[in-house]
């Protein structure tokens, strides 16, 4: 201890460690970004030890969130809530609706305090996005905060976006309840676009990354394709349903040779009832 | 514009298939397939072109790198991958080894310097975005340690922050208050030098422990310590909190709110709760030979103080009643309380013998003789009235002597203001035995034993019953309406008596009628000074009368005479609306216990309400006027009275005749009406004997 003496309030416990390795700077780092610490890098090699198939997971639950967002512009979706956004690194969700339609809206949430400053950086001249730091297991948090009432329309479809990020939720918050109250509160018409960790496919490898992941800010709590369905409970799926990320409406002109099943992510597009 | 792929050879076109494979299984590109193969098209058009020329064109090779990196190629092998097939598919086509090596080498030099650059900017970004997170957290932290620190200077328990063992970190201003020290002094000390028992068992995370600590001077104090940890973010117990509580502030808390309960807050003397324990004790310790004198003071007049003046005076003159009585027996063991609204109690325990009780009560009354002068220059002189016991304690219990000096206060206070009285165990029994029966009172309505009872009244002149009296009558043999005023209960009792004899009205107006003169009543109440004073009493009277439909002069009512005289509510209002009614009027009471009778302010009242009837009850107080000489005072006084009265217009009644011999004489003297033993007592509607003939 090197607190006594001199600095008399120096007791008070620092609240947040930031340079904790977080998921979302892992996520930038495996999809080849920058936007990430030594620690974070160091995380992300034991990741890849884990599971050696860990940047194409990255990048094939980053290409579902893409053609996800690109099918629901297509679909007259002009409004986006991205639960989990973390770092904004290449191909945002703001990016993305925006290049197709300059009127479309984005609320980007994520819980981390470095994701949201510099989401706040990279927003700044953006009028049409934003971020809101809160934690998406408090729904009402982030359905009240005024910049979501601000640039959202809740009478409007919303595509409720929930990509690569419910796997950090633990069984104990009650994952259902959760996206049930987020079903609730959009309006009918809306999308659910949602990816996740599953052990269905690679086992062995998951079992790995959630012993890896335990050790950052962002323990990881996979899901089997039954408990993923049922979370779209009040949605009807579109096609193809539940699915690797990599068959989820793939872009047949990149073909990487790889076996689609090997994506370790589940993911899945439904419309609200 | 035409598809650029399609202006290649077929060697080209599996050159770009061979490419895209490599990006697809090497980068996440945020572009549609169709849009990263065109760009790898034209990537491959400028190297092509540049290894046309037999001058190649230097700058081609790192500009396709930087185009590689801003198109997002950039995945871990994505360089390795692309110069493979690159390499493969040029030198296929035909083109040099040598310029193909050194061509794709400028490219992977201009891919690096891209890559270089944009990976300094973003890790430029993510320094300023952990920055301002910091500076965030950093105010955040400010501001709840600003809270907590406003929390901790303030708070009223102490505080004390220690490393794990016990090392003062910090300590609250409240916390150097408890051990009497400045807070210079208690650094990189340890509590446990502060606590006295130090042989005690440690302090129990999370539980309050009562422990002495020690003060300078070596003085101790209690305290409550309750302890809790400090944990880090990894759940590692860094520091300890302990809380101190100075548990003498608490006691000095409680023996204020128990200051609070015990005391009156006006005057800050002890409470009649108070004092009847403060009594017990002073009567426990006091030796047996020596005496203690016990004065209760009733306030004369308090009332009109509150009325006339306003509470706040009222509240002044108590509180000065309380300074004088306190400084007038502070060279005493003795101790001065409010027992009540205007009533004080003064104990003294002598130590030697002491003056005559007279002379007590007389220096406490000049105390209180001396007027109070307030701000705006009214001064008040309150007068008491006083009742007083002295004994030993193996006379008398405390609560004997409380009650003894209370009952001769009650009976001084019968002998009219500023009176005082010592107890005097003969008289005390007998109130005593009717404090029992009033208090009995209420019970006995409310279970229906009190009955109505009537008395025939006669007229003297031939001894004819002419009106019945109702009474409300106890099982036992005395007289309801009496023990009603000691009690409260009289004012109900009215309303009750009227309405409920009058259900017999008809009977009685059939069995006088033959007899009665004109214009005489059948049925009489007579009323308790309260009942009189009711403010109801007409509407009840007008209720009654359209309930029967008898004349209203068939009643006759009598108010009491102190009560109209004394302007006591609403009497006077009553005796002279009851007369508008049509409803004979008289007025009883006329001897009081108290005073003189028939004086000139009573007959002149008389005159004044024109009251038809005059009751007269016991006026030579036990002594039977048969037997009295004609000369003496008091019944010439009598005779004299009875003229008067039937000079002004009013007819003359006496209550309690004995005999016929009695009866005689008050006829003599021009009594009109009697009622007493003589003519029968009390008793049920069927007891009043049939009309004669």
């Amino acid at each position: 201890m090197d607190r006594a003496g001199a600095d008399a309030t120096s007791w008070v416990p620092d609240g947040i460690d930031l340079e904790r390795p977080s998921a979302a700077r892992l996520y930038d780092y495996l999809l080849g970004g920058a936007h990430n610490f030594a620690h974070d890098r160091e995380l992300a090699e034991r990741f890849i030890k884990a599971q050696p198939n860990g940047r194409e997971i990255a990048r094939h639950n980053r290409s579902f969130l893409r053609r996800s967002v690109l099918m629901l512009v297509e679909l007259g979706v002009r409004q986006f809530l991205d639960l989990g956004s973390g770092i904004p690194t290449v191909g945002n969700v703001h990016e993305i609706a925006q290049t197709a339609d300059p009127t479309s809206r984005v609320v980007y949430v994520d819980y981390e305090e470095v994701a949201y400053a510099h989401s706040m950086m990279m927003l700044a001249d953006n009028p049409l996005a934003t971020i809101v730091q809160a934690d998406l297991t408090r729904p009402q948090d982030i359905l009240d905060a005024p910049q979501t009432r601000e640039l959202l329309d809740f009478d409007q479809p919303i595509g409720l976006l929930m990509a690569g990020v419910f796997h950090f939720v633990a069984p104990e918050k009650d994952p259902a309840r959760l996206v049930a109250q987020y079903r609730d509160a959009i309006a009918p018409g809306s999308y659910l676009a949602f990816s996740q960790f599953t052990r269905d496919l690679m086992p062995t490898e998951m079992d790995r990354i959630v012993e890896v992941m335990k050790s950052s800010r962002d323990p990881m709590y996979p899901r089997s394709h039954a408990e993923i369905t049922a979370l779209f409970a009040g949605f009807d799926l579109v096609e193809p349903g539940i699915v690797p990320t990599a068959l989820w409406r793939p872009d047949l002109g990149f073909d990487d040779g790889g076996d689609p099943n090997r994506a370790g992510i589940y993911a899945g597009v439904g419309r609200k009832r | 514009m035409p598809d650029p792929a399609q202006d290649l050879d077929g060697d080209h076109a599996g050159l770009i298939g061979a490419w895209m494979r490599v990006v697809a299984a090497t980068a996440y590109v945020p572009r549609s397939s169709t849009e990263v193969r065109t760009l790898l098209t034209a990537l491959l058009g400028r190297l092509t072109d540049a290894l046309a020329g037999s001058d190649p064109d230097t700058s081609v090779g790192p500009r396709v790198g930087e185009l590689m990196v801003e198109g997002a190629l950039t995945g871990e092998s994505t360089l390795e991958g692309s110069l493979g097939v690159l390499a493969d598919g040029l030198t296929d086509a035909g083109h040099g080894a040598r310029p193909v090596a050194r061509l794709l080498a400028s490219v992977s030099a201009g891919y690096a310097a891209a890559l270089r650059k944009r990976t300094l900017a973003q890790q430029e970004n993510m320094k300023l975005a952990l920055l301002t997170a910091k500076q965030r957290a950093e105010r955040d932290r400010r501001a709840t340690e600003s809270r907590f620190r406003e929390v901790f200077d303030a708070a009223a328990v102490g505080i004390a922050i220690t490393e794990l063992d016990g090392t003062f970190l910090e300590t609250n201003p409240a916390l150097a208050t408890i051990l009497g020290r400045p807070t210079e002094d208690l650094r990189q000390r340890t509590l446990v030098e502060f606590i006295a028992d130090d042989d005690e068992p440690p302090l129990v995370v999370g539980e309050a422990d009562r422990r002495r600590v020690i003060r300078p001077g070596g003085d101790t104090a209690w305290v409550y310590l309750t302890t809790s940890m400090l944990r880090d973010d990894n759940g590692v117990a860094r520091y300890r909190v302990t809380m101190v509580q100075d548990l003498s502030e608490i006691q000095l808390l409680g023996n204020q709110l128990s200051h609070q309960s015990l005391h009156d807050a006006l005057t800050g003397l002890p409470n009649r709760m108070h004092f009847e324990s403060r009594l017990e004790a002073m009567h426990a310790q006091t030796p047996p030979e020596r005496l203690l004198t016990l004065l209760c003071l009733d306030l004369d007049a308090f009332a009109l103080v509150n009325t006339t003046y306003g509470h706040s005076t009222g509240d002044r003159v108590l509180r000065t009643v309380a300074n004088r009585l306190t400084a007038a027996v502070s060279a005493k063991k003795a101790l001065v309380a409010r027992i009540g609204g205007d009533e004080f109690a003064v104990l003294i325990a002598h130590e030697s013998p002491p003056p005559p009780v007279s002379t007590l009560v007389s220096a406490l009354e000049v105390e209180l003789s001396e007027p109070d002068y307030d701000g705006g220059g009214v001064g008040l002189a309150v007068s008491a009235t006083t009742g007083a016991v002295r004994c030993t304690k193996a006379e008398m219990s405390a609560t004997e002597m409380f009650r003894a000096a209370d009952a001769a206060l009650r009976y001084a206070r019968s002998l009219g203001k500023h009176q005082w009285a010592e107890f005097d165990a003969h008289a005390d029994r007998a109130a005593r035995k009717l404090g029992t029966l009033a208090t009995g009172l209420p019970a006995a309505w409310e279970n229906g034993e009190l009955s109505i009872a009537y008395q025939p009244v006669v007229r003297l002149a031939d001894l004819t019953p002419v009106r019945v009296r109702a009474l409300a009558h106890l099982p036992t043999d005395r007289d309801a309406a009496e023990l009603a005023e000691l009690t409260g209960l009289s004012v109900p009792l009215g309303p009750w008596l009227l309405t409920r004899s009058a259900e017999h009205l008809d009977r009685w107006l059939a069995r006088f009628e033959p007899v009665v003169d004109e214009d005489e009543a059948v049925h009489r109440v007579l009323l308790s000074p309260t009942q009189s004073a009711d403010a109801d009493l007409s509407a009840t009277v007008n209720a009654v009368l359209g309930a029967t439909c008898a004349a209203p002069g068939s009643l006759e009512i009598g108010l009491d005479t102190a009560a109209v005289l004394g302007c006591r509510g609403d009497a006077q209002d009553n005796l002279r609306t009851l007369s508008d009614i049509g409803v004979i009027t008289a007025v009883h009471g006329f001897t009081a216990v108290h005073g003189f009778t028939g004086g000139p302010r009573e007959v002149a009242m008389v005159e004044r309400f024109g009251v038809r009837t005059v009751i007269l009850s016991d006026p030579f107080e036990g002594w039977r006027p048969d037997w009295l000489p004609r000369e003496a005072v008091p019944v010439r006084a009598t005779v004299e009275l009875i003229a008067a009265l039937r000079s002004a217009g009013a007819s003359v009644g006496v209550l309690g005749v004995r005999d016929h011999a009695e009866a005689t004489w008050w006829a003599e003297q021009g009594v009109r009406t009697a009622e007493g033993p003589a003519f029968g007592r009390p008793g049920g509607v069927d007891d009043i004997a049939p009309a004669r003939g």
